[in-house]
């Protein structure tokens, strides 16, 4: 049986296992990002699917709550391809920081863990899944900053209010601007991390920070897909299409809307480099390496390999990247039937003034035999905000300085 | 790299140590950003390789409190300081890498000086190694920290005491574990035949496959 949109599921242990028959424990999924589907619970077995709700294809997200199985060892049961390069994502402090439980710690889908005795509410993920309650606290860390507006971007299908994040000095216009989008497929939790890396670096006391602070105003949008986000969904291949291909004529999300409408306007001719967050699939193939998707145009390209370069020459985080960590334009999957494609990076390089766009591609947990965790890919987004003030102060077709 | 450049120890207040060699990076000539070639001896290994320019620089790194380090990515440079005149000599290195976790045989960094009787200062990425010593890269490794130990951006401190008298040296690592937890290797009295009765002489070559920071290279006589 199939018990579909689980809140509290409650179960018993078999008297038939009379070393559990004592224990129980909860599966939960009702709380901001939850989404599992418990196939089938055999004694301390339990089978574990994706909740696919409205995609299309199959896709791999899962998040949920075990409750009250404190001093037991419960079995866990997936799809081998649902369970990433490094393990299942674990959370001990209900969803606020994550670890990788570890590659050898599953096999052929299948996790055991031992909890400990005080043990209530533990996460288990496909990934390290981040809510509005996360971006609440990183930015309650800098509330005081006065470079950091907060506003609703638009209200969502569901009548959220899709945050927007301004860096910028009131006071003055800056001569850049840097948008960033993230979630445009609301699994894609591994970018936020990215997001706020960036975010620190731009907001960092240090001489990358005061330039950019100077010199670029940044437009962010951290949840492109903000219903989706706090309700769990998959997001990518949704019906009938997704954010991310909501880009061309006739948009119907009112968080692409809203970009589409405010970011022309608030660039206001200014020179400008739209990033656009993203994760590829869970594991394999170039699906474990840092990618940047090329625009389609040479001078895209051009202006894409400068910026990687600087990446490359200036990174210092925990994730090595390589210029040569391009998937250009027509190749891999970034193969497009419509020029530009109907995508947010697409989009943006429609617009005048826009300088450099492409997707960026984080790996979920292995990026070049490198762990990508909260750590990782926030020192990546520091290596990221380094590599935009390279790049907007050496390159001469960027504008004025 | 200041020869007469002398120092007072506070581990050995009674004694006068001679730096033969040093990275005395806060100070001028050297500059943030830019490459050490053709400072204070550093230079090219391959004679007029481009490259080295970019894969030689001092950085300020942003995980140490910006304090100044040479960054290495890639390079092959050396630098040409005389013979060591002590008795005893002490090598002093404080080193970090952001290496991935694989077996990846030729992401190396080798530090390289002559007469070394400890052989190289070497990090590679295999299980059956991580940072250490060795008489040539073919060689097994005097493993100082174990690759699976290592932690990424993180110094580590190796010390080795050589002494001519003795024909022997002492070494210690110290630095971070993995999960963060302190490290400590110490060997003492080993032992080593040589002739030679000084260093000189340096080369770094380090891979693009693992980034090396030094923050500290000091090499003196006692």
């Amino acid at each position: 049986m199939i018990l579909r949109h689980i809140r509290t599921a409650l179960f018993f242990m078999s008297p038939l296992l009379p070393s559990l028959a004592s224990a129980n424990f909860s599966i939960e999924t009702d709380f901001p990002g939850g989404n599992a589907l418990v196939e089938k619970i055999e004694g301390n077995v339990v089978h574990i699917a994706p909740d696919n709700r409205d995609s299309r294809l199959p896709w791999f997200y899962w998040y949920f709550a075990i409750k009250g199985a404190g001093g037991q060892t419960v079995t866990f049961v997936l799809n081998p391809m649902h369970i990433g390069a490094r393990g299942p994502g674990i959370s001990t402090d209900g969803g606020a920081t994550w670890s990788w439980l570890g590659a050898e710690s599953a096999k052929d889908g299948t996790f055991s863990h031992t909890f400990p005795a005080a043990a209530n509410d533990v996460r288990f993920s496909s990934g390290m899944p981040y809510v509005k309650s996360n971006f609440d606290k990183f930015l309650a860390a800098h509330k005081d900053n006065p470079f950091l507006h907060v506003e609703t971007l638009a209200k969502t299908g569901k009548g959220r209010s899709a945050p927007l994040l301004l860096l910028t000095d009131s006071q003055r216009k800056a001569p850049y601007v840097v948008a960033l989008t993230a979630r445009m497929h609301c699994c894609e939790m591994m970018g936020s991390y990215v997001l706020e890396g960036i975010i620190e670096g731009v907001l960092a006391n240090d001489e990358y920070g005061q330039w950019l602070r100077k010199n670029v105003d940044f437009f962010i949008m951290p949840f492109s897909d903000f219903d989706g986000v706090e309700d769990g969904d998959q997001g990518k291949n949704r019906t009938p299409h997704d954010h991310n291909r909501d880009f061309g004529d006739g948009s119907i999300y009112p968080e692409v809307i809203a970009l589409k409408e405010r970011l022309p306007a608030w660039s206001n001719g200014r020179p400008l480099v739209f990033f656009d967050i993203h994760n590829p699939a869970l594991k394999g193939d170039v699906h474990e390496v840092i990618q940047f998707l090329a625009g389609e145009s040479p001078e895209q390209a051009d202006s894409l390999a400068k910026f990687a370069a600087l990446l490359e020459r200036n990174q210092q985080g925990e994730l090595l990247f390589r210029q040569n960590m391009i998937m250009k334009f027509g190749t891999g999957y970034n193969k497009w039937s419509e020029t530009p494609p109907p995508i947010s990076s697409g989009w943006a390089r429609t617009l005048p003034n826009c300088i450099l766009s492409a997707t960026l591609e984080l790996p979920y947990a292995n990026a070049s035999a490198m762990t990508v965790n909260a750590d990782s890919a926030r020192s990546f987004g520091r290596d990221i905000a380094w590599a935009l003030k390279s790049f907007l102060q050496e390159n001469p077709a960027a504008g004025r300085q | 790299m200041k020869r007469a450049l002398f120092l007072l120890l506070p581990l050995l207040p009674t004694r006068t140590a001679i730096a033969d060699f040093a990275t005395p990076f806060t100070a001028p000539p050297y500059t943030l950003g830019a490459s050490v070639l053709g400072m204070e001896g550093w230079a090219s290994r391959l004679k007029d390789y481009a490259g080295d320019g970019a894969s030689s620089r001092l950085v300020a790194v942003r995980w140490d409190n910006f304090q100044p380090a040479l960054l290495l990515d890639g390079a092959s440079i050396k630098n040409d300081f005389p013979a060591t005149t002590g008795a005893r000599v002490r090598v002093t290195l404080r080193i970090a890498f952001t290496f991935p976790m694989i077996e990846l045989p030729l992401a190396q960094t080798r530090i390289l000086i002559q007469n070394a009787p400890f052989g190289e200062i070497i990090f590679k990425c295999h299980p059956q190694a991580g940072l250490g010593l060795a008489m040539n890269p073919k060689e097994p490794i005097k493993v100082l920290v174990p690759f699976d130990q290592m932690r990424l951006n993180s110094y580590y401190t190796v010390t080795i005491l050589v002494d001519y008298e003795q024909s022997s040296y002492d070494v210690t690592a110290t630095g971070l574990k993995h999960d963060g937890s302190p490290l400590l290797f110490e060997e003492k009295g080993i032992h080593f035949e040589s002739n030679a009765k000084f260093l000189k002489n340096l080369a770094l070559i380090t891979s693009q496959t693992a980034r090396t920071y030094i923050q500290q290279l000091l090499i003196e006589s006692l």
